[in-house]
């Protein structure tokens, strides 16, 4: 008996060691981005791995109001598997249009203070503008209040329910629509990818899912697994849409098998919930919901009414603002807001009969899921028959089921400068005779277009840079840029002071060592000329004594020199010649003329 | 041996003139036959034309209109982008294309401003000009080195040129049509062709289906299918059949 407590502790701790295993962390989520005035949304706070928590009340953020409504705890143990949170609930109620950052919620659990994620919420100015992602858990007059439509779901494990947009629509008309799916936060498992929504005398867009959510109802804390989509009726009268069903596979709630129990009630306890549950295969249904259809009006339908049932605006511009003879301009019509943007026409042009136009391409661009809002761009191609000054004027029609009325949107003509140019082979009314148009030209590069442009133009399918006889002359020129560069470098540094110095003092050493093993009677003229080298004075031999004063070099150096331009002046001019040079003295110059030449 | 030479000289001079008069006499032939409304034998003819000779902006112009009064308006469209590749300034192909995609349902490209350098420049004498200058340019500056008392007259004059040709030549090189031609490819399918994630016909991968007439990029081959980009960027695979290329194979 002993060893009871010991096992009860060491599972105790084992499982406190298991839910220390999930880092304390704090996340916000909001049921959705976006809604309109007056239309409240939730902030689902969930904290992980913390029993007990401290929030605000409120929140206080300029135009929106926020109080909290409730607060739940989660506690799971699945195949000993411990997951706990805390789940807080604030009610949103935007009280003016504009972005809304909501800052960090201070979370303090225990003495460590958590914060979570920032938010941001758009609220559009007005509640029929809105996004179908807003469709909001009450509060608008045409939309059942699910608090009001759940209030038979106390103590349901699971439940179904379909949130349309309005009760009563036109033909044609688009009614964005949620489908929501609510299951017991203490529920697992798994649910199927979309519900399954058929029925007659009307059409599904294809569903759109959205981030599952928290939701407290009656008291008790939903799992929401939400769908949109768009309902549109294809008849007019009562128009019932079906159950939509979702398939899931839940783990309920089950009993512990035999000896468990008594297990756990010997140490005065029971087994914890969600230890023992049993995994079923449901099919989960929204209620059938009635709508009343109403046709579209006769009365006051325009005559280029193509269809279109929303609220829209529409912007125009036209590119290049100014156009060539015969150049096409693009005239761009965006139509945007909110209706059936798959199955409306295009705008219509009016005071079109100088251009030539044709049906425009159509680009949508959807803001949310289930293309009910978004933007749908017209491009019309337009050639003027005539020079222009402006575009046609473009018009608009619409079904406004608000207001129950037809409603048209126009552009006025806007500016351009376009020149009117034959274009040969058009299809339009004003078409030429056509063996005219195609008169081909004598020759393939003759005139063939009002004999004022010219079909030249290229003959080879590459460019010129790639043709062999480009590439080769190019290298040629690049070969021989290339030559003349070296020949200007080998130029240039010949001729340079320095390199003319190594050559100088090249030469004097060469001509130093012939001067060394000439005869006698040629060593005064040689050694001279060395002097003069060596002096840069060859042009000048007058000066060489001037300069030969000037030399850096001691008195009997300067005077060996000038004795031997002296003596080889002597030699040159006397009629007897000079006496021969002793070998002494030839030393001497040696000596001397290897100071001023090395 | 002087008669041999004359005999050959006299056979090539036969054989250039034989070869232009036999070409000439095709053109002529799909020309009248345009002309008097037979447009399927014009296209026929005008196509064996331009299988044996140059191609020709003029033509590949004419071939368009033979082949849209026959109702083959993608194929119309084909022959008007080659007509454009040859010459952008060919205002009156530009037009009939234009109207061509408007009857295809294909928009038309926005102009960018490489194509709007194009429509004014013609490139390969652009390229021959821009070539000129800037080996003219490159000598100069040589020249400047070598003749001291003008180097800095020299040296301004050559990087002027020297910068002004290589400006010119890498302008046409980037907005050459017929450089991003090499990649581009007409789908020429009736009924259009799909786009694939990947390359296989699931039809859960299917991203959307191109209109005949639509100019797409090809990035790549792999076995029959070939990895496309669309104009606005978007990629993926599409069966190679009934995608032509916008520059002819030789």
């Amino acid at each position: 008996m002993s060893r009871h407590p010991i096992i009860l502790i060491a599972a105790l701790s084992w499982l406190f060691f298991a839910a220390s295993l999930f880092a304390q962390e704090a996340t916000a989520g909001l049921s959705s981005p976006a809604t309109g005035v007056g239309r409240p949304v939730e902030i689902v706070v969930t904290i992980r791995d913390a029993r007990s928590a401290e929030v605000p009340q409120s929140l206080d953020v300029s135009g929106l109001r926020m109080e909290l409504l409730g607060r739940s705890t989660r506690f799971e143990m699945n195949n000993f598997k411990v997951t706990s949170s805390l789940t807080y609930t604030y009610s949103v109620l935007p009280q003016r249009a504009g972005e809304f950052d909501i800052p960090p919620i201070e979370v303090r659990v225990g003495n460590k203070v958590l914060r979570t994620n920032p938010l941001r919420l758009s609220v559009a100015d007005t509640p029929q503008m809105q996004s179908p992602q807003s469709l909001p858990s009450g509060g608008s007059q045409s939309m059942p209040s699910p608090q009001r439509g759940l209030s038979q779901s106390k103590g349901l494990p699971f439940f179904g329910e379909l949130v349309l947009s309005k009760k009563k629509a036109y033909v044609g008309e688009v009614i964005p629509a949620e489908l929501r799916y609510y299951f017991n936060a203490t529920i697992g498992g798994e649910v199927g990818d979309r519900p399954n929504l058929a029925g007659e005398g009307f059409t599904v867009q294809k569903f759109a899912g959205v981030p599952k959510r928290e939701q407290i109802v009656n008291g008790e804390n939903y799992s929401v697994f939400a769908f949109q989509t768009a309902i549109t009726a294809a008849k007019s009268g009562a128009l019932e849409i079906p159950p939509a069903k979702l398939e899931a596979r839940l783990q309920l709630p089950g009993s512990a098998p035999a000896g468990f129990d008594d297990f756990f009630r010997q140490f005065g306890g029971v087994a914890p919930p969600g230890m023992f549950t049993n995994t079923q295969e449901v099919a989960i249904e929204t209620s059938a919901t009635a709508l009343e259809i109403l046709p579209l009006p006769k009365v006051g339908r325009p005559d280029d009414f193509t269809g279109a049932i929303g609220k829209f605006k529409m912007e125009a511009t036209v590119s290049p603002k100014k156009a060539g003879p015969g150049d096409p301009v693009t005239l761009r019509v965006v139509v945007s807001g909110q209706g059936n943007f798959d199955a409306m026409g295009a705008p219509v042009l009016a005071g079109d009969d100088e251009w030539r136009s044709y049906p425009p391409s159509e680009k949508f661009q959807s803001s949310d899921a289930i293309n009910y809002v978004g933007e749908k761009t017209y491009e019309f191609l337009l050639v003027a028959r005539s020079d222009q000054t402006q575009t046609p004027g473009i018009r608009f029609s619409f079904f406004d089921p608000e207001s129950g009325k037809y409603e048209f949107l126009t552009q006025e003509p806007l500016p351009v400068q376009a020149r009117a140019g034959q274009v040969a082979g058009s299809t339009g009314e004003s078409e030429p005779d056509q063996k005219k148009v195609v008169s081909p030209p004598a020759a393939e590069t003759a005139p063939i277009h009002s004999g004022s442009e010219r079909a030249g133009g290229a003959s080879r399918w590459t460019s010129l840079f790639v043709h062999p006889t480009f590439q080769i002359a190019n290298a040629a020129l690049g070969v021989i840029w290339i030559l003349a560069l070296v020949a200007l470098l080998i130029w240039r540094s010949s001729s340079s002071p320095s390199s003319l110095q190594r050559r100088k003092l090249r030469r004097l050493k060469t001509s130093l060592a012939a001067l060394e093993v000439c005869s006698d009677s040629e060593f005064a003229a040689r050694a001279v000329d060395i002097l003069l080298v060596a002096l840069s004075t060859e042009s000048a031999p007058l000066n060489a004594g001037v300069l030969v004063s000037k030399l850096s070099l001691n008195d009997e150096a300067k005077a060996i020199l000038t004795n031997l331009l002296a003596y080889d002046a002597e030699s040159k001019y006397s009629a007897s010649g000079a006496q021969a040079l002793e070998r002494d003295t030839r030393v001497r110059i040696l000596s001397a003329l290897k100071k001023i030449a090395v | 041996m002087r008669t041999s030479r004359l005999t050959s000289a006299l056979v090539i001079f036969v054989s250039v003139f034989v070869l232009h008069w036999s070409h000439a006499g095709i053109l002529d032939d799909a020309r009248d036959r345009l002309a008097h409304g037979e447009f399927d034998s014009a296209a026929t003819y005008f196509e064996k034309h331009l299988q044996s000779a140059e191609p020709s902006a003029a033509v590949y112009y004419e071939l368009g209109q033979a082949l849209q009064k026959s109702n083959r308006e993608a194929e119309a469209a084909l022959a008007y982008r080659r007509s454009l590749l040859l010459d952008p300034r060919f205002v009156v192909a530009a037009n009939a294309l234009a109207e061509s995609n408007a009857r295809l349902g294909v928009p038309s490209a926005s102009p960018t401003w490489s194509m709007r350098f194009a429509e004014k420049i013609p490139f390969d004498p652009a390229a021959l000009v821009g070539a000129i200058v800037f080996w003219l340019g490159s000598f100069l500056l040589i020249a400047a080195f070598a003749i001291p008392p003008k180097r800095t007259l020299l040296f301004l004059a050559g990087a002027a040129l020297f910068f002004s040709g290589l400006g010119v030549c890498l302008l046409v090189a980037f907005t050459d049509p017929r450089v991003a031609g090499a990649h581009q490819a007409l789908i020429m399918n009736q009924e259009g062709t799909s786009l694939y994630k990947v390359p296989s016909e699931d039809s859960s991968e299917k991203i959307t289906t191109l209109n005949p007439g639509f100019l797409v990029k090809i990035l790549s081959a792999r076995g029959r299918w070939l990895h496309i980009e669309l104009p606005n960027g978007q990629r993926g695979w599409s069966p190679q059949q009934g995608t032509v290329p916008l520059i002819p194979s030789a």
